[in-house]
């Protein structure tokens, strides 16, 4: 199959990828860029392991086709922390026990992100919402909304600093 | 290393003032939290090796087909594919590996560890059939679309009532009824048949003045890990193996491998890598040997992937059972007997061990007397495996349904009945295996006094809902096992902890804090090591729940064998009697002379360059007692009165955790336990057609828990320390999945009058159970009614023919299900 050059932005970096049309996000980003850090569960678009953002929305990455993402914005977990400090969401999965194994965790912290994004104040509904496409097997979920509220708490402290680094980059 | 005397662990004080702890006790966070949390924890699927090929397997259409041919050559000849392999091209190879040729007949063995692929025919759906590696996923899948078999297709075997009966056609040839007494010489698809039995039951109903006998079926179902099974494999110029994997144990890996390619261990190495959820399916071994034998074979390091499909179809699900209970009881509660038939099907190969279920169902009751009888039986359904207390959920689900239901008819307390029966220290399980110290009692009176059972039950939240509430008591009798650990400590007094572990959900971090406690430094100068199988010191597989308890002693001896020496280096160093010397949080003191004082940090600078050297502490644990473990839980559904659904709403578990060393760790288990429980109670199942094939192999449509379908889970953690191992810690991972089924149950019985015994309990299953008024279970027929012998039975055959005494095995059989993981895979 002719392959075909794919050029989008990844964690802020402009990049070009050389692949068969028909590959997934997902294949490119774990294999021809090696971010490891987005997993594949199922490979059908079920278990949300493989979310990461696209312009800022949540897509499950095993089902958007590489050259989908033409000249779009992707953001994976590994492009969340900036300067060495984690994103609150990271922080605070980290304190409050969130995460087990953590093969979940990549695509769990993304969709908590892009909630915070567009609802800095969610109710507890809103987070289960909101993560109800990414499947957990070992946290019961429990600790992964105390992690997200807690984090919605630190989204809205830091709220104006963050609008300012924002519109900076 | 300087020869001392190394200090038992000791058994938690139980004194009023709890001692002073440093780091036990504390919600440290995970010590690899971080690198999770960034996308740099690598697991299975994410390690690669220059000119690595693609492994991919072809599964069986059929459940039940001979392989009449394989054509491999169209494969073949595919430019970019190194290597195509059928069951017949194994001994070949694996007589390449190991200059032993194996003899054919030796793969021709009902055990799937010997037949990887396909051996002459195939037993259940998607059985891998023959394996491929080629230099993309697409080539391997081209690859496997150029295979050709030819089927003969025949009627599979999908019930195991069915499997049981006269004239069933044998999924097996070899399979013979495996009993105390030996083996039945005819062959069955019941593969094994345990039978417990104490005291005089026909006296025991006697006495009874009130009998429930109930019949209760559960589902196959799939742990459900979200790290599909992955592994790379590396054959060097050296002749040795390397093995990147997703495994619960890197050396359980080691010997596998070893013992299919009949090699030594010394020529595999296993590297294991983060894994991504286990729940006992990654203890056995899945991709490991076919990916070592495909490296070999095609010359070049191969990743294999399971996709979903093939984990959902091909691994290692849980057994469905159908299990029949006959409870006798006195007006006061007190059981005075039973007799239960517990049938497992345990898919297409032998091996699973129905007497897990039966002592984890019945062991937290008192049974006077008692008949159990528990039968494995083949099916053309994949073979099982261990999942989070094997055999624990389904068994309870039985024995706990049954006891709601006596509480029902006697018109007691659910809790109050089951103190009444509640085994205490000295009492035995079903096994005859005498408890030690446990926590029944106090865990039933923790419910007894909570809210969540003594307040009424709420409004229902939603109009044409209504709202009930169950529990349910669930145990596991823990893990044990052989577990080393090494602690280096480095010149500027930090400490790196070495284990052979692997982490499923917080072992580093419970480690690393047992270390820090005992040489009383803070835990963040702790680190925590898992190397490979070359570098790291033994230990038995993570499963049973042995971890905590076993390794954790094994670290706890080491810990205090590195404070010990550091205490002599320091003595020497001070010219001091050691029993002269004190330490506390990293400050040695001669006692008659404060002033003579060295940091650990002096001291173990230098011990490097002098005296008996750097010091490393070692632990090491082969046996402890059994630290069994309790759990009750209430939880509270809503049912909808127009479909029938259910949700949990609220859940509330009580779990004896003997000393939680981090409780957000144990809250984890437990939340994630009574998770999976809600999934297998009212989701989770396998569906096949009347072909076998498996109907759901997707995660749409095997539906486990979403963050919508899970209640908040309030965690209660009662502290009886365990008799043995460091602090009085008891397994917590395995008993949390126990309860749920039963008491969710319960809960719909309570909020609509529906008593489904049934899992999962669907809304149609519900509504069903409302119209008929009943369970709408059939009563499993009395074993005379099979053609199945009891031991009793095969023994008086064997007398009869003069034989001698029954073969050797009978008595393994008894200790099979207390090893260290429920698993004994072939």
């Amino acid at each position: 199959m002719a392959k075909l050059v794919v050029s989008f932005e990844v964690n802020g970096v402009a990049t070009d990828v050389l692949t068969e049309p028909n590959r997934s996000l997902l294949e490119v980003l774990r294999d021809s860029l090696e971010l490891t850090g987005t997993k594949e569960g199922c490979g059908t678009g079920d278990c949300g392991a493989c979310t990461v953002l696209l312009d800022g929305r949540p897509v499950t990455s095993c089902l958007l086709l590489a050259p989908e993402a033409e000249g779009r914005r992707v953001t994976t977990v590994e492009g969340l922390a900036r300067h060495g400090k984690l994103h609150p969401v990271q922080q605070t999965f980290v304190e409050q026990g969130g995460l087990q194994c953590g093969i979940c965790t990549p695509g769990m912290i993304m969709s908590a992100v892009a909630l915070l994004e567009r609802n800095p104040q969610p109710s507890e509904d809103e987070i289960r919402y909101a993560i109800a496409g990414n499947l957990c097997r070992c946290t019961g979920y429990d600790k992964i909304v105390r992690a997200v509220e807690a984090a919605a708490g630190r989204v809205r402290e830091s709220q104006g600093v963050d609008a300012e680094s924002v519109e900076a980059k | 290393m300087a020869i001392v005397d190394r200090p038992e662990t000791t058994t938690a004080p139980q004194t009023d003032a709890p001692p002073q702890r440093l780091v036990i006790g504390q919600r440290v966070a995970k010590i690899e939290g971080v690198d999770k949390v960034i996308g740099k924890a690598q697991y299975g699927a994410d390690v690669s090796r220059p000119g690595m090929l693609w492994g991919k397997l072809l599964p069986s259409p059929y459940a039940n087909a001979t392989i009449k041919s394989i054509d491999t050559s169209r494969a073949r000849a595919i430019p970019g594919v190194y290597a195509v392999l059928t069951g017949e091209d194994l001994p070949r190879v694996v007589g390449q590996v190991s200059d032993t040729a194996p003899a054919p007949d030796e793969f021709d063995v009902p055990s799937r560890g010997k037949q990887l692929l396909a051996w002459k025919k195939a037993v259940f759906y998607g059985q891998p059939v023959a394996a491929v590696a080629a230099l993309t996923p697409a080539l391997a899948e081209e690859a496997l679309a150029a295979i050709e078999v030819e089927y003969d297709v025949h009627q599979p075997v999908l019930d195991v009532l069915d499997a049981m009966g006269e004239g069933a056609p044998l999924v097996q040839e070899g399979v013979f009824t495996e009993t105390f007494a030996g083996k039945d010489e005819r062959a069955s698809n019941v593969a094994k048949l345990t039978e417990l039995s104490r005291g005089d039951v026909a006296a025991g109903f006697a006495a009874a003045d009130e009998v429930v006998e109930q019949t209760f079926r559960t589902a196959m179902v799939h742990q459900g890990y979200i790290e599909p099974q992955a592994t790379l494999a590396e054959y060097g110029p050296d002749g040795r193996f390397t093995i990147w994997t997703s495994t619960q144990g890197q050396f359980g890996v080691r010997s596998g491998v070893a013992g299919f390619l009949k090699i030594p261990p010394r020529r595999v190495r296993v590297v294991a890598m983060e894994i991504g959820g286990g729940f006992g399916a990654k203890g056995a071994q899945t991709l490991e040997p076919i990916c070592a034998v495909l490296a070999f074979a095609a010359g070049r390091p191969v990743k294999m992937q399971l996709s979903r499909s093939e984990v959902l179809r091909a691994t290692r699900p849980a057994p469905d059972a159908v299990m029949h209970v006959k409870l006798g009881a006195r007006r006061d509660g007190e059981i005075t007997a039973v007799e239960a038939r517990f049938i497992w099907d345990v898919g297409a190969y032998p091996g699973g061990g129905s007497t897990g279920g039966i002592n984890t169902g019945f062991g937290p009751w008192r049974l006077p007397n008692f008949h159990i009888e528990g039968l494995d039986v083949l099916t053309n359904r994949p073979s099982i495996g261990a999942y989070r207390a094997p055999n624990g959920p389904q068994g309870a689900f039985a024995v706990e349904g049954a006891l709601n239901i006596l509480a029902d008819r006697l018109g007691l307390d659910a809790v109050e009945l089951r103190l009444k029966n509640a085994v205490v220290e000295g009492d035995r399980n079903p096994s005859e295996v005498p408890y030690p110290r446990i926590g029944l009692r106090q865990v039933l009176e923790t419910v007894q006094g909570h809210p969540a059972w003594t307040e009424p039950v709420p409004a229902p939240s939603r109009p044409g809902w209504l709202r009930g509430r169950g529990m349910g008591v669930g145990t596991w009798g823990g893990g044990v096992g052989t577990s080393t650990a090494h602690v280096n400590i480095n010149e500027d007094g930090s400490a790196v902890m070495v284990t052979g572990a692997v982490d499923l959900a917080g072992t580093r971090t419970t480690m690393a804090q047992i270390v820090a406690e005992e040489l009383q430094i803070p835990y963040e100068r702790v680190a925590a090591s898992q190397p490979d199988t070359d570098t790291a010191p033994f230990n038995n597989p993570t499963g049973g729940s042995r971890i905590t308890y076993s390794l954790g002693t094994a670290v706890h001896r080491a810990a205090v064998d590195a404070r010990t020496q550091l205490k002599q280096r320091a003595a020497q160093q001070l010219k001091a009697p050691p029993d002269e010397v004190e330490y506390r949080q990293g400050q040695f003191w001669v006692r008659s002379d404060p002033d003579q004082s060295l940091t650990l940090a002096q001291v173990a600078r230098a011990a490097i360059g002098s005296g008996d050297g750097p010091v490393i502490g070692t632990g090491e644990v082969t046996h402890l007692l059994r630290a069994p473990a309790f759990a009750a839980q209430v939880i509270e559904v809503e049912v909808d009165q127009e479909t029938g659904l259910v949700q949990v709403v609220k859940a509330t578990a009580v779990q004896d955790v003997g000393c939680a060393i981090n409780p957000t760790a144990c809250e984890g288990q437990i939340q994630g336990g009574v998770v999976q429980a809600i999934g297998w109670a009212l989701t989770e199942e396998y569906v096949y057609d009347d072909h076998g094939r498996l109907r759901n192999p997707s995660l749409l449509d095997y539906r486990m828990p979403t963050a919508l379908d899970a209640p908040n889970i309030e965690c209660v953690l009662v502290e009886v320390p365990a008799a043995d191992g460091p602090y009085g810690v008891r397994g917590t991972g395995e008993v949390p999945i126990v309860p749920g089924p039963a008491a969710i149950a319960a809960a719909v019985y309570d909020a609509v009058g529906a008593r489904v015994n049934q899992l999962p309990v669907s809304g149609e299953r519900v509504l069903d159970a409302l119209a008929e008024g009943g369970s709408g279970m059939a009563a499993v027929p009395a074993l005379s009614s099979f053609p199945v012998r009891s031991a009793a039975d095969i023994a008086r055959q064997a007398v009869l023919r003069s034989q001698a005494a029954p073969p050797a095995g009978g008595e393994k059989l008894a200790v099979e299900s207390e090893d260290y993981c429920a698993e004994d895979d072939a």
